[in-house]
């Protein structure tokens, strides 16, 4: 494993696409401290851009990593590897483990350059602790991601997997989102048939609630039906935890400090959780990779 | 006998086409084994299996007595070298530098074989220019190179000779040679290029539809087959009547190609041409003794016109 790792992170450090990856974390960092620094009278602090990389990472790292990968299928490589007594296994987890390594420092090189820049801008960090916890987690997070596309990229050896990569990160935080969207839907919702605006002599606006028959009707007098969109048991717990568990909900729950639920409030599934979630995944996903790695044939 | 490589009723399926069929094969330690077949007669299947890129579907291999479920075949494995279909190369990377991450999959203590193998395949003054760079015949060679790598006892080659142009052909071929004489490297070595196996092979496999047909020696293939003798001519019809006269053995190419059998004086025949009216304007010792023997195994000889 140690050989394929030292063959792996040259190939890695030796290629451009590795280099425009970084830089690009590094111009983010930047942008992101100057994007800030604009917003100071807003009471904008250090602490909110800690993470903001994290969903461009989502898209790069997936999409890098399959090439990565492609690369060695692309131009045999992987044969010399293979032909030389290497097991699939070792394989298959030194290229997890290398993606992982470019995750990692993709995410160090932006956290290092938004902090050294930042501190002297906007100030230091209030919440050094939770930017730890948080860190931890979000490299959790990448692993789990990390292992989904590795898994990806090794069973479909043809170019088009990088597409697939790159929709992949994309579409995991967009279906975060929808989840979370439907999930946040209340219970119970007014049914009027329509709203109508007049505007005062003085400027302001009054709202007048319209009936289904187009008559006008008092808020209080609105009535309360239940809310078609309105996901219930079991179906609620099921996508919640599924949004604990895919990489995309973990980051939407991490960037944005917990999901709505449909009462207003905005519980925060714990940290600890998160973390289980996304070892388990990542174990899960590593295993059947492996497996089905064993079993294809290569050429 | 001691063999580097034995198949046992190997097979290998692809959902329901059978590229490979019960075969067995041995190579012998030191040899240069020709396997002869034509396009998707299976001998690439047959490689990949034994790389290990693929998995039979039934019967086994052994590589230096290691069996493929063995896990001591890997240690087997670190003592072979391969290419496979095309060079494994990364076109990215200069040719020293394909070198030295080979020795790093390998596990090299050092780089110090990089210059030495650069050399042996003719690509000493090329080292820094990138493979993507390079001519196929230099790409064949790097790969071979790359496999070269770790110093291995078992080479194992797929159709080198494909798509290179005459010297690419003789280089390889020299190269292959080399490194059987020299460094007593054992080449396993498929292509359909007979003339070019020829040259090379100590012993050959013939597989056809997946099936290996026959093995024999290349001793064993001399003895079987004869030589002869390919004229051009200006007129084949006045050759037949003179080489009918002569009682001679010869078979009938095309309008201008004639290949006489056992012909033991060769100036003699061309006099008897010629004054029988039919112009000789060259005379070559031709040995397609392996392209016959081939086809009249796989029983697709129609190549011309026989007589006796």
């Amino acid at each position: 494993m140690r050989k394929l790792l030292s063959a792996n992170l040259y190939a890695m450090f030796r290629s451009k696409r590795f280099w425009i990856g970084l830089f690009m974390m590094a111009a983010t960092a930047v942008y992101m401290v100057v994007d800030i620094n604009k917003m100071k009278r807003l009471a904008a602090e250090l602490d909110s851009g800690l993470f903001q990389s994290a969903i461009l990472l989502f898209i790069l790292l997936p999409a890098l990593g399959a090439l990565f990968i492609n690369t060695d299928y692309h131009d045999g490589t992987i044969r010399n590897k293979l032909t030389v007594g290497h097991t699939r296994a070792r394989i298959y987890l030194s290229n997890l483990i290398t993606n992982c390594a470019a995750g990692a420092i993709y995410i160090a090189a932006y956290e290092i350059i938004y902090l050294l820049v930042g501190f002297p801008l906007l100030g230091g960090l209030s919440r050094p602790q939770e930017f730890l916890i948080k860190l931890g987690i979000l490299l959790l997070v990448f692993l789990s991601l990390t292992a989904i596309f590795t898994l990806l990229a090794t069973m479909i050896t043809n170019r088009s997997v990088l597409l697939y990569c790159a929709l992949l990160g994309v579409g995991l935080v967009l279906a975060a989102q929808m989840l979370n969207a439907r999930l946040a839907a209340s219970e119970m919702v007014d049914d009027y048939g329509g709203v109508s605006f007049t505007t005062n002599e003085d400027g302001t606006v009054t709202t007048h609630y319209l009936d289904k028959n187009g008559n006008p009707i008092k808020p209080e007098d609105i009535p309360r039906v239940p809310n078609p969109s309105y996901v219930k048991e079991p179906m609620r717990s099921f996508l919640r935890t599924v949004n604990n568990i895919q990489p995309g909900g973990q980051l939407v729950e991490i960037l944005e400090d917990g999901h709505e639920e449909p009462d207003g409030s905005k519980p925060q599934t714990p940290y600890w959780q998160l973390a289980a979630y996304a070892l388990a995944t990542s174990l899960v996903f590593t295993g059947a990779g492996i497996l089905l790695f064993r079993r294809k044939d290569l050429k | 006998m001691e063999y580097v490589l034995q198949t046992q009723a190997l097979g290998k399926n692809y959902r329901k086409f059978t590229a490979l069929e019960n075969l067995t094969m041995s190579v012998p330690r030191g040899a240069v084994y020709g396997l002869v077949g034509k396009n998707g007669a299976g001998k690439t299947t047959l490689l990949r299996l034994i790389c290990g890129l693929q998995r039979p579907s039934y019967g086994t291999y052994s590589l230096y007595g290691h069996n493929q479920e063995d896990p001591d075949i890997i240690k087997a494995r670190r003592r072979m070298g391969a290419v496979v279909e095309t060079p494994s190369i990364s076109l990215d990377m200069s040719a020293e530098n394909n070198l030295k991450q080979q020795c790093r999959v390998l596990g090299l203590p050092d780089f110090s074989c990089v210059p030495e193998l650069l050399e042996l395949v003719g690509l000493g003054g090329a080292g820094k220019k990138k493979a993507k760079n390079f001519s196929l015949g230099m790409r064949q060679r790097l790969g071979i190179a790359v496999a070269l790598c770790g110093d291995p006892d078992f080479l194992v080659l797929d159709e080198p000779v494909n798509g290179l142009d005459p010297q690419g052909i003789v280089e390889v071929r020299e190269l292959v040679l080399k490194l059987n004489r020299e460094r007593d490297i054992t080449v396993l070595i498929s292509s359909h290029i007979l003339e070019e196996l020829h040259k090379l092979a100590t012993h050959y496999g013939f597989i056809d539809s997946g099936r290996m047909l026959r093995q024999i020696s290349a001793e064993e293939l001399e003895a079987t087959c004869r030589k002869c003798v390919r004229i051009d001519v200006s007129d084949t019809q006045a050759a037949a009547l003179v080489l009918d006269g002569m009682e001679a053995e010869y078979k009938i190419l095309d309008g201008k190609q004639v290949d006489v059998y056992d012909a033991a004086n060769t100036g003699k025949l061309v006099q008897a041409l010629s004054e029988g009216g039919c112009e000789v304007y060259s005379v070559q010792n031709h040995d397609e003794s392996l392209e016959s023997y081939f086809l009249s195994l796989v029983g697709a000889g129609k190549g011309g016109e026989g007589h006796a």
